[in-house]
């Protein structure tokens, strides 16, 4: 009788547990032959941050020091990448062009349509570099269990994090987190310091699209600046006098 | 010679904006080969960035007006692989710059070679190296 009872109270245990646990269970994403998570694949933020990050801000704040509201008023107000600059990171993340994510063991590429800009990163630690800056930064990468995490420095102070010139100094940390969270979809997370600019270091969160259309490609996407300043760029330099 | 006549193109032009342009050309687009400058300043500014590197100068004429210019580099990773380092020119630093004027007569030129005062030379060449 008493085994009986316990059979009937493990099986009802189970049924309500079950489907607990299947709700709260995390996404297991699939694995690369290496036995890392597979993020893979041709992604997309689909939101307004490329116009105005603070949309994707924890709290909808930028947490500005008021020194640094200062210096954004008295600096340029063309948006960098009108003269065709790379867009800095994090913005290159959600921009409105596709991605793709490309891995090898011991390396994640980053092939972005956007003005055919890339990222080798190793996954091996290493220092960041010293005594050069880029306009994608200096990449260092590592795995935290599912999630890509990349430690981003270097990074050059002119480029803007939206076209709403929401900027920074030249004291920019970044750092990116890539977690798998469905099969359709990473979600990615920045962590944004910069002791110059913001009182303190905040994050900002958005959700990244695969593109499941069967064929879909990155394919060229290029910008060129003209001397003259006409077409869509602003005059940088005076056209030679005749 | 070719330094008193980088000093008279500077004067000539002197009306003339000296802007470096952010867009990438290639050296013939640029600069011209059949007017090479040697010229000594005091740097202003040295940004190590991508496409190519800028040394910033200011150059003082005989007549005591001082003009600045702007001299194009290598890019930041061929710099970085020859040993530069962002800081490797700060301000204050007395140059002497030998290279090729920009077409336009503005106040640019393509940096081929940089002579500090205790007689170390860089070359500072960009891909295209007509010298």
């Amino acid at each position: 009788m008493g085994t009986r009872y316990l059979a009937i109270a493990a099986v009802l245990t189970a049924g309500w547990l079950l489907p607990a646990v299947a709700q709260n269970a995390p996404y297991k994403a699939p694995r690369t032959s290496d036995g890392k998570p597979d993020l893979q694949g041709i992604w997309m933020a689909r939101n307004a941050a490329a116009f105005d990050v603070s949309e994707v801000a924890e709290g909808g704040v930028i947490p500005y020091l008021p020194e640094a509201l200062e210096r954004e008023q008295k600096g340029p107000r063309v948006d960098p990448i009108a003269h065709c600059a790379m867009p800095g990171v994090p913005r290159i993340t959600y921009m409105p062009f596709p991605f793709q994510i490309m891995q090898r063991p011991g390396y994640v590429v980053f092939l972005y349509e956007y003005l055919h800009d890339h990222r080798v990163v190793q996954t091996t630690p290493r220092e960041h570099l010293d005594g050069i800056d880029f306009w994608l930064g200096d990449s260092v990468a590592r795995w935290e269990g599912d999630t890509l995490v990349l430690d981003v420095t270097n990074l050059r102070q002119e480029t803007w994090l939206d076209s709403s010139r929401h900027t920074h100094s030249d004291a920019l940390h970044v750092v990116e987190r890539y977690t798998r969270t469905g099969p359709n979809t990473i979600t990615y997370e920045a962590t944004i310091e910069d002791p110059k600019t913001y009182s303190r270091p905040w994050k900002i969160r958005l959700p990244l699209h695969l593109i499941s259309e069967p064929g879909f490609e990155l394919r060229e996407q290029e910008c060129i600046e003209g001397d003259d300043g006409r077409a869509i760029h602003p005059p940088y330099r005076p056209a030679p006098k005749s | 010679m070719t330094s008193k006549r980088a000093i008279l193109v500077a004067g000539m032009s002197f009306a003339l904006s000296g802007m470096p342009a952010l867009a990438h050309h290639s050296f013939a687009a640029e600069y011209d080969e059949a007017k090479p400058f040697k010229i000594t300043g005091i740097v202003t500014k040295f940004d190590m960035t991508n496409p190519h590197a800028w040394i910033h100068v200011d150059v003082k004429n005989p007549d005591g007006t001082v003009v600045s210019w702007a001299f194009e580099t290598a890019s930041p990773n061929t710099l970085f692989r020859r040993g530069f380092r962002k800081d490797f020119l700060k301000p204050g630093n007395m140059v002497t710059i030998e290279g090729y004027l920009a077409k336009d007569a503005s106040h640019t030129g393509n940096a081929q070679k940089l002579l500090l005062p205790d007689g170390k030379q860089v070359i500072l060449g960009t891909e295209v190296n007509p010298g």
